[in-house]
């Protein structure tokens, strides 16, 4: 049982472009890859490559085409499945903002738990994101790093087996980036969950990851997959100067930038 | 309506204060104002004024509420489903160029001179503007939200209710605010071209029967009638925009 990877996608296809008239484009062909439980993965590649795309069918969010398997713990995904929790990069749209902080993190628990149960898991995201002390805040009164930190307890109050993450850091300056890879670090360390991470930030991907899954073409399929060996806890300072980062990190140069 | 709008109200002061120098009471087109209010109660016809205005704001209010549901839930149906909009789009489009006085000899011949009708009419009206700023407020919401609410797997009610319709308020409100004047001028209409109860139908019986102090009396009620109700829509709309001032930041 537990040497059955989280997800499992085989032969994947997709395409996108419903509009009327529009012909359906490929945009990824034959993606093949599995996740195991409590790994870490990125996803990279180039602008409109098809990273979203991807995201969005493991979320249940965009069907793949006929043809194609995707399996979350052995299952065909078709629709959200329970256990999987998104983050959006786009957090100014993914919150309520008539909402408090809290209200907002407690949204995907309400009619699913009783109140005293709801409040505690709350309690406990906004303790993981370092945001305790702002559960009563409107969203628009933080920063964009904080209403990031909210959307990321959102999705652990559910206490997802794993979690995708869409850039999740890509709006934000170097600093507070750095500060929410390590929270996220952290977060990763103390739940176990499965983490798939998009990202265009190479250095990123290489610091956070036990693997970088690279896409390219048109239509795109997996032109890599570099393994980086790190040691976990990663430190900012230390794991960035470690052989180890270093290789991995020239690998996915390598095959990105092609030299 | 306050204190504020009285300045606003000076021109039509200054005009009927001009009227009353210059009319005469016995002027068949234009009787002095001062002449108005005592032909409200004339051939003891007073009795009548308070239930037509009363039958008047039932038959507005009752229009208005149906078509505010109608509208806030085919405009959410339209604006999440595509294909429910091509579906119906054509269809509305037709219904919506019809002009209310079309639509009322179809009206009378199907229900009757009596109440459905008039509120029929007068929801087939004021069912636009709510229905199309609902369906653009909901298209022009960020697909993230959507998929967001899908993602954290909330129920189609939950969806509704906690995301979709607090995400389109300020775009619903905005629609009620368009349709009130609408539906109070049909309502009026409808009373003066059917007969059938209302200050509108008062309106009419005094004209044929040649008082048009009485007419210039009932037209102030109305438009009485109009103020009131429009300074409530609008403090409504100020209270839903002011807690919701957060989104504007
Ligand atoms: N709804 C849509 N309709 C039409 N085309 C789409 C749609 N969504 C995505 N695409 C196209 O599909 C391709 C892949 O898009 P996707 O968003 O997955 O790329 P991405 O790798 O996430 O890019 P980025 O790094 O810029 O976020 C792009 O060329 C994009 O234009
Ligand atoms: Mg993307």
């Amino acid at each position: 049982m537990d040497n059955q990877p989280r997800y499992e996608c085989r032969k994947l296809r997709a395409e996108v472009g419903s509009r009327r008239g529009e012909p359906r484009r490929i945009v990824l062909d034959d993606v093949s890859f599995a996740v195991a439980p409590g790994e870490f993965v990125s996803i990279m590649g180039r602008s409109g490559v098809g990273k979203t795309t991807l995201l969005r069918i493991l979320a249940g969010l965009h069907e793949a085409s006929a043809g194609s398997a995707v399996r979350f713990n052995g299952e065909d995904v078709s629709g959200p499945p329970e256990g999987v929790s998104l983050v959006f990069q786009d957090y100014t749209s993914s919150l309520l903002p008539w909402r408090t902080v809290a209200k907002n993190v407690e949204l995907p628990l309400e009619g699913r738990l009783p109140i005293e149960e709801r409040r505690a898991r709350v309690a406990e995201a906004l303790e993981m994101v370092g945001l305790a002390d702002r559960a009563d805040a409107q969203p628009f009164e933080l920063s964009g790093g904080m209403q990031q930190r909210v959307q990321i307890a959102r999705a652990l109050a559910s206490r997802p087996v794993a979690l995708l993450m869409d850039e999740p850091f890509g709006a934000l300056d170097a600093l507070t980036k750095a500060d929410l890879e390590d929270q996220l670090l952290e977060i990763f360390a103390a739940t176990g969950t499965t983490v798939v991470f998009v990202t265009h930030d190479i250095e990123e991907a290489v610091y956070l990851s036990d693997r970088v899954l690279v896409l390219d073409g048109t239509p795109a399929k997996i032109v890599a997959e570099i393994p980086v060996s790190s040691p976990r806890p990663r430190t900012q300072m230390l794991t960035r100067e470690s052989t180890e980062f270093l290789e991995a990190r020239h690998r996915v140069h390598e095959v990105i930038f092609g030299t | 309506m306050s204190t504020r709008s009285l300045p606003g109200l000076l021109p039509l002061i200054a005009l009927l204060g001009l009227w009353q120098l210059l009319g005469s009471p016995d002027s068949p087109f234009f009787p002095a104002p001062s002449s108005w209010w005592p032909a409200l109660f004339t051939r003891g016809q007073g009795a009548k004024i308070v239930p037509a205005v009363l039958d008047t704001i039932r038959t507005f209010g009752l229009g208005l509420f149906i078509a505010t549901i109608l509208g806030v839930t085919l405009g959410i149906l339209i604006g999440v489903s595509r294909q429910v909009g091509r579906a119906v789009g054509p269809t509305f489009e037709f219904a919506r160029a019809l002009p209310p006085a079309a639509i009322v000899p179809v009206a009378t011949l199907l229900l009757g001179f009596d109440e459905p009708m008039k509120v029929v009419v007068v929801v087939l009206a004021a069912l636009w503007p709510i229905l199309l700023n609902t369906s653009s407020g909901v298209q022009e919401l960020p697909p993230t939200l959507l998929d967001t609410a899908r993602s954290l797997r909330l129920s189609r009610t939950r969806t509704v209710f906690r995301v979709l319709l607090p995400s389109v308020m300020p775009a619903i409100v905005l629609g009620i605010r368009v349709a009130t004047p609408i539906a109070l001028v049909i309502t009026l209409l409808v009373e003066y071209l059917t007969a059938v109860n209302g200050v509108g139908a008062l309106v009419g019986e005094a004209q044929r029967t040649f008082q048009p102090a009485r007419v210039y009396a009932l037209i102030v009620i109305a438009g009485l009638i109009s103020l009131i109700v429009n300074s409530l829509v609008r403090s409504v709309e100020d209270g839903v925009s002011r807690r919701r001032v957060g989104d504007r930041l």
